[in-house]
């Protein structure tokens, strides 16, 4: 950060206007005062980088550090003095390397002369969206790689995800920096525009944390479901969720994407809703297999559960016919077997299950299959042990 | 089915027209000086306003909102000097006459593909743009007019923009109450209820669009016309994130139906049931003037209010929980709020459901508290049990006599009578 600091200091000088860059930081650390993070912590909104795109020109790129700088470490958040210095650094830095890209592109720092919508697209809109690129880019890295030394998640998966979840919105949001500094600099309004520019982002905020609040309480009224399941059948209190779990551990250990892992966790969960579609007493006349297509079918309208209730569909049919079902879906079902077996009405030993089961599939697929399941065991063995180690 | 315009229709639009001709009759000289002095400008406005027209978003609640239209329209009532153009200097009757004529012009673009075609909508939006510009251009501030500010840069930046921002929230709010009112009178539903929604959910809409039009003012005098494009560039956004947000709650609702689903896919009640008694019963508290939030829980709860026949030992028969002993009954609301209970976001939810087979007797003498909204579901269940889900008259009045057998006893009249008002408005639940 230092280096970067030296390196404005040196290009561009400091002689900034003391009132702008204490609007500008004032502002600023009144984004990061205001929840922005969903309760479930994965939509989250800020618009922070607004202010920082704004102040490049406005208040020079080493402003802009500054801005970066003075926002970070006012935050409300209690957090430890060490994350707290972490965040001041990067704020400040990703802002400057935004600045320098804004310089290179051949952003305007003065806006002299400029007027009429080409000039102003040219060298000062443009430079803007470049800038907020640059500083996107460079904060996913900076946190990307701290996440990597600190938890240990490998550098592009954390960066991808970054960049793909809220990174395209808060790309969005920046470009609202081009209008802050017109109405800031040439149309002569000063701090007044970054207040009039920010009101409609309230609403925005507003708008996505409710998303963020009813995307986790939709999930969680999948919770209801497996209630019922369990009301109707007790002894299979906790199967559910275990096989869900398991399921998703081996599916995660034979590579299947974010989506994949995602749907077998909840067909794991869901599997057994067969059980509760069909009334008591009616169970003889209803096969097992039509029962649980009508439990897939059920959920087949809910547009974030159709990957899983076709995982349950192909479930119901592999017992009806012999083609071999997906991976995604043997995945569920061997999850699903072998934890009857192990915690069933005569639990036995994870071995003996595990054992038994294997015998009974000699194919390609079932090879896999077993081999994830094997690790995924191993996994929970140490895990236990860890657990009980004092 | 096509609506007979209500009174209070009749009355907003003609008091649009009204508007209308007074403006046309005083200001037509200087119309036909804005249209040899502005034509470009107010092309472009024109064209904004009517696109943003093909750009409608519902609400949760059935409220439609046209963001960018909106926006446009407001920033050409505010609208001082454009870059590259003659200063905007027309009386805030021509304002009025170029929005009505280029919602109109939406609205028949609208009529040739097909979509719904209001004609109330475009009489309240131009009485609120009306209303904004009158204000804005005509009523003197202190001397002279708030668009004398803008257009000789004579005050404080802060001054102008807040000047902006309140001439812009009067006119949106005369727009969203005049709007509720409408609604109220369309669907039967209490006026203060009707207008107090309207303004809850259109706040995170309203502010994008109480900037917007301040924004394509305050870009106009640098940019141009362009102005236009980016000024409504963070409605637009946060249009984006509503939008979300409204389809994010409708998968909402779809989860709760599809749970609701579980007693009647497993035969233990008739199909639709569920979704009967929940119509029912949203139309019952809205007829009650009952607040959004309730009416939502409310929904759940009436969605969800069987899911305790899960798990019965054996199912009742017809799965009319309205002929099953007390005990029963009970039983079946408290597993039902049991199982709704685990998901702890539906607290609320689960409450209702579990004091939903109270008799309305224990409120009445001795005091138990049982919430309005778990006393609609009882009456709107038994309304559905009563007449097996059919609507023929003979039916709807032979549940209607069996309700008045217990009314005061195990049903409270209040609801009752909404109920029946109800049934006089079917179909707007």
């Amino acid at each position: 950060m230092s280096g970067l600091a030296v390196l404005c200091l040196a290009r561009y000088g400091w002689d900034p206007d003391w009132s702008d860059l204490v609007v500008l930081a004032f502002v600023g650390a009144l984004t990061w005062w205001l929840p922005s993070t969903s309760s479930d912590g994965r939509i989250h909104f800020t618009a922070d980088n607004v202010v920082v795109l704004a102040a490049i020109p406005i208040v020079g790129p080493l402003g802009a550090g500054v801005v970066g700088l003075v926002m970070a470490a006012l935050t409300r958040r209690r957090i430890p003095v060490v994350r707290r210095v972490f965040n001041m650094a990067m704020a400040s830095s990703s802002a400057m390397v935004g600045g320098l890209a804004y310089d290179l592109v051949g952003g305007s720092l003065d806006m002299v002369g400029l007027s009429g919508a080409m000039p102003l697209i040219w060298h000062v809109g443009l430079p803007i969206v470049v800038a907020d690129a640059a500083n996107l880019v460079a904060n996913a890295l900076l946190v990307a790689g701290v996440i990597r030394l600190t938890v240990g998640v490998p550098l592009q998966l954390q960066l991808v995800d970054m960049l793909t979840s809220s990174g395209p919105t808060q790309f969005a949001y920046g470009i609202i920096a081009f209008l802050v500094v017109i109405m800031w600099l040439p149309g002569e309004l000063g701090p007044v525009a970054i207040l009039v520019a920010l009101v409609p982002l309230a609403g925005a905020r507003w708008a996505l944390l409710q998303y963020g609040e009813e995307r986790t309480a939709r999930e969680r009224a999948l919770g209801a479901l497996v209630s019922a399941i369990e009301t109707r059948a007790p002894e299979l209190e906790g199967h559910s969720a275990r096989v869900s779990a398991l399921a998703a551990v081996m599916a995660q250990d034979l590579g299947l994407g974010p989506k994949e892992v995602a749907d077998v966790r909840t067909a794991g969960l869901l599997h057994d809703l067969g059980r509760v579609v069909v009334a008591p007493g009616r169970e003889g006349e209803d096969e097992v297999t039509s029962a649980r297509l009508r439990g897939a079918t059920m959920l087949q309208d809910l547009p974030f559960l159709r990957g899983a209730s076709s995982l349950m569909e192909e479930i119901a049919r592999a017992d009806l016919d012999d083609a071999p079902p997906s991976l995604a879906a043997d995945l569920v079902r061997v999850a699903d077997e072998y934890d009857l077996v192990r915690h069933g009405a005569h639990p036995v030993t994870a071995r003996d299950a595990f054992e038994g089961l294997r015998t009974l599939r000699e194919d390609a697929q079932g090879e896999r299959v077993f081999q994830a399941l094997s690790r995924a065991l191993r996994d929970q063995d140490h895990a236990d042990a860890d657990a009980e180690a004092p | 089915m096509r609506l007979i315009p209500s009174r209070v229709e009749r009355l907003v639009v003609g008091l649009a027209v009204a508007v209308l001709v007074v403006a046309a009759a005083t200001e037509h000289a200087a119309f036909a000086d804005a249209i040899r002095n502005h034509a470009v400008l107010l092309a472009a406005f024109a064209v904004s306003i009517a696109v943003g027209e093909m750009l409608r978003v519902r609400m949760p609640s059935g409220r439609v909102a046209a963001p960018v239209s909106s926006g446009s329209a407001i920033g050409l009532a505010l609208l001082g000097t454009m870059h590259g153009h003659a200063t905007f200097d027309v009386p805030a009757g021509v304002v009025t006459l170029v929005v009505a004529a280029a919602l109109c012009l939406g609205l028949l673009v609208r009529g040739m593909i097909g979509r719904p075609v209001e004609w109330t909508i475009v009489a309240v939006r131009t009485i609120g743009v009306g209303v904004t510009a009158l204000l804005f251009r005509s009523i003197p501030l202190g001397g002279d007019s708030a668009w004398t500010w803008v257009a000789e840069g004579v005050r404080h930046p802060a001054v102008l923009a807040s000047a902006m921002m309140l001439v812009s929230a009067a006119g949106l709010y005369a727009d969203l109450a005049l709007s509720g009112l409408v609604r109220a009178r369309r669907s039967g539903v209490p006026v203060s209820g009707a207008i107090r929604e309207e303004l809850q959910e259109a706040q995170a809409l309203t502010f994008g669009v109480l900037a917007a039009g301040p924004l394509v003012a305050f870009l106009a005098p640098v940019v141009g016309l362009l102005a236009l494009p980016l000024g409504l560039l963070p409605m637009m956004l946060t249009n984006v994130a509503v939008r979300r947000y409204a389809a994010n709650r409708a998968t909402y609702r779809q989860t709760i139906a599809t749970l609701s689903q579980l007693t009647d896919v497993a035969g233990y009640t008739p199909t639709g049931h569920a979704s009967r008694v929940a119509e029912r019963s949203v139309a019952v508290a809205r007829a009650m003037g009952l607040h959004a939030d309730v009416v939502q829980d409310l929904e759940y709860a009436a969605l969800l209010h069987d899911l305790g026949q899960v798990g019965l030992r054996s199912p009742i028969p017809d799965g009319a929980t309205v002929l099953a002993a007390p005990d029963d009954q009970r039983r079946i609301a408290l597993e039902g709020a049991r199982i709704v209970r685990r998901t702890e976001v539906l607290d609320r939810v689960a409450d209702l459901m579990e004091r939903q087979t109270t008799p309305f007797r224990h409120v009445r003498e001795w005091g138990e508290e049982v919430p309005l909204a778990s006393r609609i579901i009882k009456v709107a269940n038994a309304f559905d049990d009563f007449s097996h889900g059919r609507t023929d008259p003979a039916s709807v009045d032979a549940a209607l006599e069996r309700i008045h057998l217990g009314l005061g006893y195990e049903y409270d009249p209040e609801v009752v009578e909404a109920l029946i008002r109800t049934i006089g408005t079917p179909g707007r639940g």
